[in-house]
């Protein structure tokens, strides 16, 4: 009796064992087939994006939400099935506006974590710093800093993903110039490497375009007292003045510069007025100045610029004009990967020498291998209502067509003698 | 620097002083607020310009968050300024005044630290600024340049001196204050509740500085920062006037305003602290107590 019952019992465990093999056989013939469907993204490796940026210290106020849109495209381009047939991964690290930090930084990116593209830093200084390490391992690099600097020692193996300052002050000259009538300009700025770029630039254009600057004066960060600066540029009356104020400094600078030069007197500025927070604070004593923009801002019209930034809106609940600079750099990377199916950089970089017109956050990309610029539309604004930014108007937009620096980038190096001169015959310019 | 028609033109030399005087009846709104708490605790306080800089942010909230008229805005920010000092005294100081005097400077320090995490906390890191409530234009002489909304800030710092100055010379607890500060001891033997007094001054001091901060709220702007500055100047203003005395507080700081803006103007605004500073190492190597303070000890107000 209790014999049979153990060989009833074992009867019913090879019963079982046979189901449960049938079972396994099932599931790994489903499994398999959702791994054939879904394989390209959900096996392969992935597509590493390795980004030093500011999550800390002053930087972090362009440095986050730049990185917080890095990560937005990732995932719309994992959710619309990856690059190349493999998803992306975002890889960063904190390199608190510090270039020091970034070098250390790009090392571990790109002898580490083995990424595949690399954004070298939060500033321009950063990127100076940390973009060698790039070059070195022939790493596909973007940036958004806006100096001409490391784009130009860069030699081709890094582009940017903005409007450099040299066309939004291009604009804003122009339109100061041509339009406003303006002949006579002071400028007050702010003493750092910024301010001092951005009052070369504007000087160099508004002579250029028959302007005179008559008188330059500065300020010191922390400095909230401008009053000795502004009576002194007052005393040269000049049609306007061309103010570069950070931050906490930009509203009483513009208070006391309203106080001391009168109303009459033209204000001309840089994007720090598109920032929500001075603008908040400097209220109605905006309204009527001009300022320079890149063109990724809520108030331009244009629908593939609205698009993106309505995305922002809806994914991350804001939009900050830094963000605009993180959708460019990833749409113009997606599209150069796919183009060029690959990652590595020789070939992604060609892919994005090539590019014509295409359409991103900022406007059309183009790349100008006399400058390595892509983006070279700027634009001017003028706030109507205070504080509220979407009432602001474009008053003016301008595109450069020429080359924008004395020198191209040397792209010899990396992409051989005769490169410079191919690129000049593939964009009409030879 | 040629003065005349083919130089500069005196209006704006006149506009450099007014401008000087303007900022500096705030930095002798703050020395006075020193030397007051000076004088009351045989302390500095270092904690002056934050206290200057909560002033500002209290204002700042009626006047733009809470949509209050700026008087209304003002005289609470006074009060409240006022009720802090009554506070911060009871809860922070009383008990240190019977040790040793340096542990009061260092509570100070770190009132001031917690005061800044604390704007940092309630207000963020964004400078704020106060809505324009005095819409009137310019008004331009040549090239002296009258700003209505400076001229009534200026009236106002002037009368808020000349009322403290009367409060403690004409009034019975103007006289106890001073009498405190000459002799603890004595003025209680009189009769003075010294306690009070003494919490009195400090809350005196408390909503002297915050008036000096509203007034330098209005005339550049609010931050966390604020606070450093302008308790530095107010601070070197005291010094320049001799610690302790309030008619010499008040001198010391439109002597300030006036040498750091004419000096920025005729000089470099490069060197404007630079030159402010300068002078106060002058009249310290000259006259160490101070420019209102005879001999060469120190006395209380």
């Amino acid at each position: 009796m209790e014999r049979n019952r153990v060989i009833i019992e074992g009867g019913n465990n090879m019963v079982l064992l046979r189901i449960l093999r049938k079972g396994i056989m099932a599931t790994l013939l489903i499994v398999s087939i959702i791994f054939f469907i879904w394989g390209p993204v959900g096996a392969a490796e992935p597509i590493k994006f390795g980004v030093s940026t500011a999550i800390s210290g002053d930087a972090a106020a362009y440095g986050k939400p730049f990185l917080d849109a890095i990560q937005m495209m990732a995932n719309i381009f994992n959710e619309e099935g990856g690059m190349i047939g493999r998803p992306l991964k975002v890889i960063y690290y904190d390199d608190k506006g510090v270039p020091d930090a970034a070098l250390e930084i790009c090392k571990k990116l790109v002898h580490e974590d083995k990424v595949h593209t690399l954004q070298p830093g939060s500033t321009s200084g950063c990127i100076m710093t940390g973009m060698p390490v790039g070059k070195e391992a022939k790493v596909a690099m973007w940036g958004y800093g806006l100096a001409q600097d490391w784009l130009s020692q860069g030699e081709g193996m890094i582009w940017r993903c903005a409007a450099p300052d040299e066309v939004m002050i291009a604009a804003l000259a122009q339109y100061a110039v041509k339009r406003l009538g303006v002949r006579t300009v002071a400028i007050m700025h702010l003493d750092t490497f910024y301010g001092e770029t951005s009052k070369n630039v504007f000087v160099r254009w508004v002579n250029k375009l028959g302007g005179k600057v008559t008188l330059i004066t500065t300020y010191t960060e922390g400095d909230r007292d401008f009053s000795s600066q502004f009576m002194t540029l007052a005393s040269k009356k000049p049609d306007a003045v061309y103010l570069v104020a950070q931050g906490g400094a930009a509203a009483p600078a513009l208070r006391q510069l309203r106080q001391f030069m009168g109303k009459e007197t033209k204000v001309l500025s840089d994007n720090n007025w598109f920032n929500p927070h001075v603008r908040k604070e400097a209220g109605d004593s905006a309204n009527g100045i001009y300022y320079y923009v890149h063109p990724a801002v809520s108030v331009n019209p244009d629908p593939i610029v609205q698009k993106w930034l309505k995305e922002c809106e809806k994914r991350l609940g804001t939009y900050h004009e830094i963000m605009g600079r993180a959708l460019v750099g990833m749409a113009v990377m997606k599209e150069a990967i796919t183009r060029a199916k690959t990652t590595a950089a020789i070939p992604v970089n060609k892919e994005i020498h090539k590019m014509k017109n295409f359409p991103t956050a900022m406007g059309p990309f183009t790349y100008d291998p006399r400058d390595g610029e892509g983006i070279k539309t700027g634009m001017v604004v003028t706030p109507k209502a205070g504080g509220d930014l979407t009432k602001d108007q474009v008053v003016f937009t301008h595109t450069i067509k020429d080359a924008l620096y004395d020198r191209p980038p040397n792209y010899a190096k990396y992409f051989g003698k005769d490169y410079y001169d191919q690129l000049l015959k593939f964009h009409g310019l030879k | 620097m040629k003065v005349g028609e083919d130089g500069v033109e005196i209006g704006i030399i006149i506009n450099q002083i007014i401008w000087g005087v303007l900022v500096g009846v705030s930095y002798s709104l703050l020395a006075i607020s020193f030397s007051l708490i000076f004088a009351a605790a045989g302390t500095i306080n270092f904690a002056n310009g934050e206290f200057a800089m909560l002033g500002a942010y209290f204002c700042y909230t009626i006047v733009s968050r809470l949509q209050g008229s700026i008087l209304l805005g003002a005289f609470v920010a006074i009060f409240l300024c006022f009720l802090f000092g009554v506070i911060v005294e009871r809860l922070a100081f009383r008990k240190l005044y019977k040790l040793d005097p340096v542990l009061i400077v260092i509570a100070t320090i770190g009132i001031s630290t917690i005061l800044k995490n604390l704007v940092l906390i309630i207000w963020g890191s964004f400078s704020q600024s106060f809505p324009e409530v005095i819409k009137l234009e310019t008004i331009r002489v040549g090239s002296l340049t009258i700003v209505p909304l400076n001229m009534i800030l200026l009236i106002v710092g002037v009368f808020v001196m000349v009322v403290f100055h009367l409060f403690m010379t004409r009034t019975r607890m103007g006289t106890a204050m001073r009498a405190t500060a000459q002799n603890n001891k004595a003025a209680s033997l009189m009769g003075v509740n010294t306690r009070r007094t003494i919490s009195l001054t400090w809350a005196l001091g408390s909503l002297i500085a915050g008036i000096g901060g509203i007034l330098i709220g209005f005339i550049y702007n609010l931050s966390i920062e604020m606070g450093s500055l302008l308790g530095i100047k107010g601070f070197a203003s005291a010094v320049i006037g001799g610690f302790g005395n309030i008619a010499g507080a008040m001198f010391g700081g439109i002597l300030m305003g006036i040498t750091e803006n004419l000096g920025a103007f005729v000089v470099s605004f490069y060197y404007k602290d630079l030159i402010a500073f300068l002078i106060l190492i002058v009249i310290l190597l000259l006259k160490p107590t101070g420019l209102f303070i005879r001999g060469r000890a120190f006395r209380r107000v």
